[in-house]
């Protein structure tokens, strides 16, 4: 680190320009971002309280309802047999309650998106904040560590792991660290570059001229000054990771059965595409309104707190 | 010369640690081909003769250098009576289904390929299409549905897409056919009518991050000076886009390259719902017998054919921005990306 460096102006003006707490709050408080943040928190009251939910419809996601069935085992009445006792109607085949199969479906999809994404940013913060702020042979080595990781086909690499995973290992915890190892590049890149500019910065070469180690400046210097990147960043980045796990789970190499998962119904439901097309319709849309609400505060989130703007 | 050698030299190094780590995960596997080639009953003898058979009573460098050796020269397993041939470039050979993964590999490349190159030639061509229209009426109708569409799209996961399209265009409408593959040497017109599905599909989803790109970066260029200068002295809208268009040569090239190395790497999704038996489906296939050769041959194909789109990517650079061949600063306008701004699993591996 050298302080002759020039300072690239426009990342002086960025740094300049953080938006005021309000104006975060006003940009949140419009009808789609708050539409948006409405289903998030259903989604994720419906993965805290999923027993007690499908306990409210008088079911559970693993009881067998063959009276709900007709004699090709295809749920008697429309739209997939609603009822006042099956909300969403029964899964065919089994007559599993489907309501019961889709709230419990939402702990695991979150439950492994929110943790692989927290683990994707702390791996790709910490060693983005060493690349930029140490320079040198180590930045050279984050970036290669970085382009091989991005070399490894993810989809591709994910699926080939899971034939190694034992039947009995816990495979929410494995999908969480399968997508998390496989999602820190982007997010380490963002931040390494702005740590190059930060580090540069006159407060910054002040206190290290002080006498300010490492940790100190990376506490108190960086991390405040990067973090609205970071949660910015983690935020657009989460639907991909939940469709992830539900890709994986409906490929069948995600999560197993009995544990519902959106993935997987909606897999089950390419045999039942000609008989009973609503087994498909919930699982479906309940995955797509939280990818979808998870993208739109992402945006929301990105355009209020990003000063530059106009990426969208 | 020199960077480009670098840069060979460096996609080199990138895909040696990807087969060496690959190559460690799995040699530390649970799985033991040996056993399952073994039969039952298994004495410890057979098991011991099988193991050796397939090279893996070795240490496992031995076991590595073994196997990229195999790919220059071929490979031959066991010795005197019983003798397996495997041919150069040799990644392996399937004692499940007796055929070497070299030879499985060419067999479902041709499906892959042709729904890659089909996917990306549509999504390019629609989603700079409807970029630059949304670009050009910003704010009008157009555009507010171009983004609409392209946020649904951003969003919508690619399985839920594919299943819908084939309930409604196929089942219900019955105007395709829902799944299956037709050589294109055999029909080159069912070839088609087979592919049009996932095309479509694997076309709305990536298509929206082209029309995302071209949107933004198409309504920077029309505000920088050049285009005032240009329209003040009376240039036709028309070659105006042109010009602005030219601009985004270099962020397209890169995403377009990018795309057809991870979707050439298995449409792993759009082959499973439409029932293609391309590389995908090879791979998913192999997972539930556990034929590890497979899997660790197609991961590697995969992954080497990510590595030589980023490889081509990087190369195609200097060609479409002069000033980089110069050597001189980084190109104005949309930032020439190297990867994905994000991993999404969804983009690349879609």
């Amino acid at each position: 680190m050298t302080t002759s460096d020039a300072l690239p102006a426009e990342a002086a003006v960025a740094l300049d320009e953080r938006p005021s707490r309000p104006r975060v709050w006003r940009a949140f408080l419009r009808p789609v971002p708050i539409t948006a943040a409405a289903l998030v928190a259903v989604s994720l009251l419906a993965a805290v309280f999923a027993e007690q939910l499908s306990a409210l419809s008088g079911n559970d996601p693993f009881t067998y309802h063959p009276e709900a069935l007709g004699p090709d085992t295809a749920p008697v009445g429309a739209l997939g047999g609603v009822s006042a006792q099956h909300w969403f109607g029964v899964e065919p085949g089994t007559g599993r309650d489907l309501f019961s199969l889709v709230v419990h479906g939402a702990r695991v999809s979150l439950l492994v998106g929110i943790a692989s994404t927290i683990l994707a940013t702390i791996i790709g913060v910490v060693l983005g904040i060493v690349a930029g702020a140490v320079g040198g042979v180590v930045e050279k080595l984050v970036d290669f560590a970085t382009d091989v990781t991005l070399g490894f086909p993810f989809l591709i690499f994910a699926i080939a792991l899971s034939a190694l995973f034992p039947l009995e290992a816990p495979r929410a915890l494995l999908l969480t660290l399968v997508i998390g190892m496989f999602g820190w590049p982007g997010i380490a890149r963002v931040v390494a570059a702005e740590t190059r500019v930060i580090v540069r910065q006159p407060y910054v070469v002040a206190s290290h001229v002080m006498g300010a180690r490492f940790p100190h400046v990376f506490r108190h210097q960086v991390l405040p000054n990067v973090a609205s990147t970071v949660i910015v960043y983690s935020c657009i980045s989460l639907p991909g990771r939940i469709s992830a796990e539900a890709t994986l789970s409906f490929l069948g190499v995600g999560v197993l059965p009995p544990t519902p998962s959106w993935g997987r119904s909606i897999g089950d439901a390419i045999s039942w595409l000609l008989v009973d097309p609503a087994f498909l319709l919930f699982p479906a849309a309940a995955l797509f309104l939280v990818t979808f609400s998870f993208n739109i505060l992402g945006d929301t989130l990105r355009d209020a707190l990003d000063p530059r703007g106009g990426r969208s | 010369m020199i960077p480009a050698l670098q840069r060979v030299a460096r996609s080199l190094g990138v895909l040696l640690v990807v087969v060496g780590l690959t190559f460690a995960i799995f040699y530390v596997a649970p799985i033991d081909p040996a056993l399952q080639m073994c039969g039952k009953p298994c004495s410890p003898e057979d098991l011991e003769a099988a193991r050796g058979f397939m090279g893996f009573d070795q240490p496992w460098w031995v076991q590595l250098a073994t196997f990229l050796g195999a790919i220059l020269t071929g490979r031959t397993f066991g010795s005197a009576d019983v003798v397996v041939e495997c041919a150069a470039p040799c990644l392996g050979y399937s004692f499940q289904l007796h055929q070497s993964v070299t030879e499985l590999v060419a067999d479902r490349f041709p499906v892959s390929f042709s729904i890659a190159i089909g996917a990306v030639a549509l999504q390019a061509l629609v989603g700079i299409a409807a970029g630059a229209l949304a670009a050009r009426r910003q704010g009008g109708l157009l555009d507010r549905a171009v983004t609409g569409v392209s946020v649904i799209a951003a969003s919508a996961p690619a399985f839920v897409v594919g299943l819908l399209v084939v309930v409604v265009f196929a089942l219900r409408l019955g105007l395709l056919p829902s799944g299956g593959y037709v050589p294109f040497s055999e029909d080159p017109l069912q070839w088609a009518r087979h592919l049009v599905l996932p095309w479509a599909t694997l076309a709305f989803l990536n298509g929206a991050i082209y029309a995302r790109l071209v949107r933004s970066s198409m309504i920077e260029q029309l505000g920088l000076d050049y285009v005032r200068t240009a329209r003040a002295s009376g240039l036709p809208e028309r070659r105006i886009d042109r010009y602005a268009l030219r601009n985004l040569a270099l962020p397209l090239t890169t995403l377009i390259a990018l795309d057809i190395g991870a979707l050439l790497g298995g449409t792993v999704i759009t082959e499973r719902i439409f029932g293609q038996p391309g590389l995908g489906a090879l791979l998913l296939d192999a997972t539930s017998t556990a034929d590890l050769p497979v899997i660790v041959g197609t991961t590697l194909v995969g992954s080497l054919l990510i590595v030589l789109a980023n490889l081509g990517a990087d190369l195609a650079r200097p060609l479409l921005d002069r000033r980089l061949a110069a050597g001189g600063g980084a190109p104005r306008g949309p930032a020439a990306r190297t990867v994905p701004s994000d991993q999404n699993p969804q983009e690349t591996a879609s």
